[in-house]
């Protein structure tokens, strides 16, 4: 006698679900539910802010950005259709954002930018380093974040910005080429010049 | 060798893309073989993880979470405000009184109707001549004043009263008009009657036969003759020009210029 082999049929979270509930979301804010408002932006405040941080490298133009990203996202929420993903629509308002912004600070700022290193000994350590790491290798972790992030700003804002969704939020091709709104051969170029000129920038200093 | 050397420049394009696994299957284990064998192409490919790496690296490390305290809040406020001044917030704010969405309606209607109403008529209405212009001073002056209506019976007479009227328009003066009066109010003495009905009768010095003139002639000879005989009969003259005046009237005309002509 064969031994039967009983499956217990396990709830999984499928693409559906995710875009219905993204979708849900997005009709309880526009309903003008305050609840569902915080929500949302509880849940991609963290996402927004980094993608802004990494875009900008700048904490308090990271802040600004964030509090104008959501409410371009509230302005235009009835615009959302639902024919990407909650997270690529953000992606996409972030980057355009972003990018106004950076050219206007860049314009503005450039000579008052200070370099990672000068930054962190104002707003203070890296965790990981205040915690774990010894002196000597903050200094060396220290040292190698600023020539990394020094290098990622001297790249043109679009190759920043694919390098940092697939790098750091770990985006692929084609949620990065919704969220920039071009074509998947375009990010796939786009990203392999940045690559090049990333290191060819970390390798001259 | 070369045979390595041409497959390298092919594959360095598609590094980037192995690296992040965005390559199909088949070239995926191609580029694959080919690092197995290509030292070259194999640091490269290291090189662009360990970037990876790198930033993923910094990345985590610079995420100071207490700025983003409060931002929910701060932005549900700002979006709570925004939206009580959205154009939609004040549309509903002012349809909750109706009266104040009639009168505004009212307005818009009425204001409409009217700037309607002007716009045709200025459109397609007819454009009087400017009171200013040499055109209208002239067609002001070209056109007749009026008609004088006298009513009036000659003294002396016990006739009924006579309508009479003095074409005054023209460019003559008052007095050029009063060749249209009846024979009876011109010349009112026998002297003037002889000559006017010398004047009717003759033409270039010589006598006209009454038969042969125009009936209006004849009656007007007729009458002098009748006048001359009555005033050599009786032995007086009238006054000249006495009549008794029952009504003075004047009608104005008023010329009206289309559009156009």
């Amino acid at each position: 006698m064969a031994a039967e082999t009983f499956v217990k049929p396990l709830r999984v979270l499928t693409w559906p679900d995710a875009a219905s509930a993204d979708w849900a979301l997005v009709q309880q804010c526009a309903a003008g539910d305050e609840d569902a408002c915080t929500r949302l932006v509880t849940d991609h405040q963290r996402m927004v802010y980094q993608l802004g941080l990494h875009l900008l490298g700048d904490p308090q133009e990271a802040a600004d950005l964030s509090q104008e990203v959501f409410l371009r996202i509230f302005r235009t929420l009835s615009q959302f259709r639902g024919q990407s993903t909650l997270r690529t629509w953000i992606y996409r308002i972030v980057v355009n954002q972003a990018s106004n912004r950076q050219r206007w600070w860049r314009r503005r700022r450039r000579s008052q930018q200070v370099a990672l290193d000068e930054h962190t000994a104002a707003h203070g350590e890296l965790p990981e380093s205040r915690s774990y790491a010894m002196p000597d290798q903050v200094l060396q972790q220290r040292e190698t974040a600023g020539r990394v992030w020094q290098a990622l700003d001297q790249l043109p804002f679009d190759q920043r910005a694919v390098i940092v969704l697939r790098e750091i939020d770990g985006l692929s091709y084609e949620e990065i080429a919704t969220s920039l709104g071009v074509a998947v051969g375009t990010v796939k170029s786009r990203l392999a010049r940045a690559r090049g000129m990333l290191r060819e920038a970390l390798r001259a200093t | 060798m070369m045979f390595l050397r041409m497959t390298c420049e092919a594959l360095r394009q598609k590094l980037s893309a192995f690296v992040d696994g965005e390559l199909p299957g088949g070239e995926m284990l191609r580029v694959a073989e080919h690092l197995e064998v290509c030292r070259e192409c194999a640091g490269e490919v290291a090189g662009m993880r360990d970037l990876g790496d790198e930033l993923r690296g910094i990345a985590s490390s610079l995420t100071p979470a207490p700025v983003l305290d409060g931002l929910a809040d701060g932005v549900v406020i700002r979006a709570r405000a925004e939206a009580a001044q959205s154009w939609r917030a004040v549309f509903a704010r002012a349809i909750e009184d109706w009266h104040w969405a009639v009168v505004g309606l009212g307005s818009v209607a009425a204001t409409s109707t009217t700037l309607l109403f002007v716009s045709m008529i200025l459109t397609f209405g007819p454009t009087p001549p400017s009171s200013e212009s040499l055109a209208a001073l002239m067609n002001n002056l070209r056109r007749p004043a009026g008609t004088v209506i006298l009513m009036a019976t000659p003294i002396g007479h016990d006739q009924e009263a006579t309508l009479m009227m003095l074409d005054n328009g023209g460019s003559g003066g008052a007095g050029q008009g009063l060749g249209t009066l009846p024979p009876e109010f011109m010349a009112q003495t026998d002297r003037d009657l002889v000559e006017a009905l010398t004047d009717v009768v003759t033409e270039k010095g010589r006598l006209v036969d009454l038969n042969a003139m125009p009936p209006d002639a004849r009656r007007y000879a007729e009458w002098l003759m009748d006048e001359i005989s009555r005033i050599k009969s009786n032995g007086s003259a009238r006054v000249p020009g006495s009549v008794k005046v029952h009504l003075v009237g004047l009608v104005t005309t008023t010329g009206v210029t289309a559009k156009g002509l």
